[in-house]
């Protein structure tokens, strides 16, 4: 419970709020787990735990599904304006960018059993090191614009929405690289194939995190800066700004 | 005129507190500074301006040096806890305050640039140009066609009966109830349904030419179809006068005015577009009321 779900003169509503809030941080532990499992079963070479995590899928496209209905019932309900709109509609869209985070990160462990699975041709493990470092990145990332939603930390989602550059420059930097495993030999170029996919999995996952941490702005100022450059987004928030 | 825009401070109160007690705290948490008016009270080539109006009940002070402006084709909604001034304000506009013993207004409210409380003001003739209907709908006891052509009659706005019949004729049909009435015209207006009694009410106010109609929460003794009526009707109207209402409906609110008032133990604390006020209002104390926080 925060600022935007407690107060209400029906405690009911509060009640209804909450649980909605506790949806978006059960559905963002969730996928940031999926995220982690299925980047070990790429290190671990690991297919069996890989078709669990695709199995897994599966609870996140539940929880999505829970959320949308709750949020439905309590717009009937309810009738909300002001923030407790705001707060509803940032919950929609948080929630359907991360079960997109979680089917991302399905594709991620597809790639462990299109590598490792039986009689699959393995790949250059040096290939899929960049898939390695990037999920750290964007796993901290989706947590903290998860965060800075569970906390109204404007600080915190403006810190996302800035590294999603260095997250974009580190996915062509590793492009360049993995153009050299084609230079190299010719024949990399199904494995290459799938790891620009990995890769591309993962930026997209940073871009779900941005998207959030912009949603988080809406919430807290009313203003949408989806399309807004880093700058305006500074604007809007302000040096040190905290949640009025 | 911008005034000060306040800092969101403060927070919810308890459930259980009655609205009296949740607006006494306010007042005692709410430094008076901090209650000035947010938002632009002013709109361009208004109908009607009011500045700095105070209105008293003896000693006791109903609205606190209240300014806005009335535009031209707009409807605004004044919105507020009960007791906060809004009806109070909406019955300064027109006079309607005077029938009350002990109650003094100051400040300055005018239409068209005329000082409605100058002493050589008809008031007969400005609540024919500051129309208002109110919460029930209250018909006078003779016939349909007698209640809306008693104000043009006795305003002499008809001098032959076609005239009168055109009027009649023209005021229900931009009130929405020729096609329902036109056929018993002679019969009481007493008998109509709630919500047609309303449009009744409403079209004996259009019939003597207003220039503002004044609505005091018009709809809370109607269903939701009637009241949906009203609220298309209001809607319609808008193109031909300028709109005052208070309701407790915030919905209501939302849906009809074009500009949103709100009212707090007689301040104004916050004006501006409906859209801003119902999705990013700047006034704690406006976001604590609309969103059910308090009140």
């Amino acid at each position: 419970m925060n600022k935007m779900t407690e107060g209400h003169t029906v405690k009911r509503y509060d009640g209804e709020m909450t649980h909605l809030h506790q949806l978006v941080l059960e559905i963002g532990n969730l996928v940031c787990d999926q995220l982690d499992r299925a980047v070990q079963t790429l290190k671990e070479e690991d297919p069996n735990e890989a078709r669990a995590v695709i199995e897994r899928d599966k609870q996140v496209n539940q929880l999505d599904v829970q959320a949308e209905e709750a949020l439905i019932t309590l717009i009937a309900k309810r009738q909300p304006v002001a923030k407790d709109l705001r707060e509803l509609i940032t919950v929609n869209r948080i929630v359907t960018d991360l079960e997109r985070v979680g089917d991302e990160a399905r594709k991620i462990a597809s790639l462990t059993i299109c590598f490792y699975d039986n009689d699959a041709s393995r790949p250059n493990p040096q290939m899929t090191r960049d898939i390695m470092s990037m999920t750290e990145f964007v796993k901290q990332m989706v947590r903290n614009s998860v965060e800075s939603f569970d906390e109204l930390d404007l600080q915190k989602a403006v810190d996302v929405i800035r590294v999603n550059e260095d997250l974009e420059n580190e996915f062509k930097s590793a492009l360049r690289t993995l153009s050299t495993f084609l230079i190299e030999d010719g024949r990399n170029i199904g494995h290459v194939v799938h790891v620009v996919l990995g890769l591309r999995a993962l930026e997209r996952i940073g871009g779900h995190a941005k998207n959030i941490a912009g949603y988080v702005v809406f919430l807290v100022k009313g203003k949408d800066v989806r399309h807004e450059p880093l700058e305006a987004v500074l604007a809007e928030v302000g040096p040190g700004s905290a949640f009025r | 005129m911008e005034i000060a825009i306040e800092e969101k401070k403060g927070g919810a109160l308890a459930a259980s507190r009655s609205a009296l007690a949740a607006g006494a705290k306010r007042e005692a948490t709410v430094p008076r500074e901090d209650r000035k008016t947010v938002g632009d009270v002013a709109v361009e080539n208004p109908r009607m301006t009011c500045r700095e109006v105070n209105v008293y009940y003896g000693d006791k002070q109903a609205i606190k040096d209240v300014s806005l402006d009335i535009g031209r084709n707009e409807v605004v909604s004044m919105i507020g806890p009960s007791g906060c001034g809004k009806s109070t304000f909406l019955r300064c506009l027109n006079r309607m305050n005077d029938t009350i013993d002990g109650c003094r207004v100051t400040g300055s409210i005018r239409i068209d640039d005329n000082d409605i409380y100058d002493k050589r003001m008809d008031v007969v003739l400005l609540r024919a140009q500051v129309g208002m209907v109110f919460q029930k709908p209250n018909p006078f006891p003779k016939s349909i066609y007698e209640n809306i052509a008693y104000g043009p009659r006795i305003h002499g706005l008809a001098r032959q009966k076609e005239e009168l019949d055109e009027i009649v004729e023209k005021s229900m049909q931009r009130a929405g109830l020729w096609e329902e009435v036109k056929d018993r015209l002679d019969q009481p207006g007493t008998g109509l349904s709630g919500g047609q009694q309303q449009r009744l009410c409403i079209a004996r106010a259009i019939a003597v030419s207003p220039e503002v109609i004044l609505m005091d929460e018009p709809c809370s003794a109607l269903d939701p179809i009637a009241t949906a009526r009203i609220e298309e009707l209001i809607d319609e109207l808008r193109e031909h006068y300028s709109i005052a209402i208070v309701t407790h409906s915030m919905q209501q609110a939302a849906r009809v005015s074009q500009r949103t008032a709100y009212f707090h133990l007689g301040d104004l604390i916050e004006v501006g577009e409906t859209d801003q006020i119902f999705t990013n209002p700047r006034h704690q104390l406006t976001e604590d009321y609309i969103t059910g926080r308090f009140g």
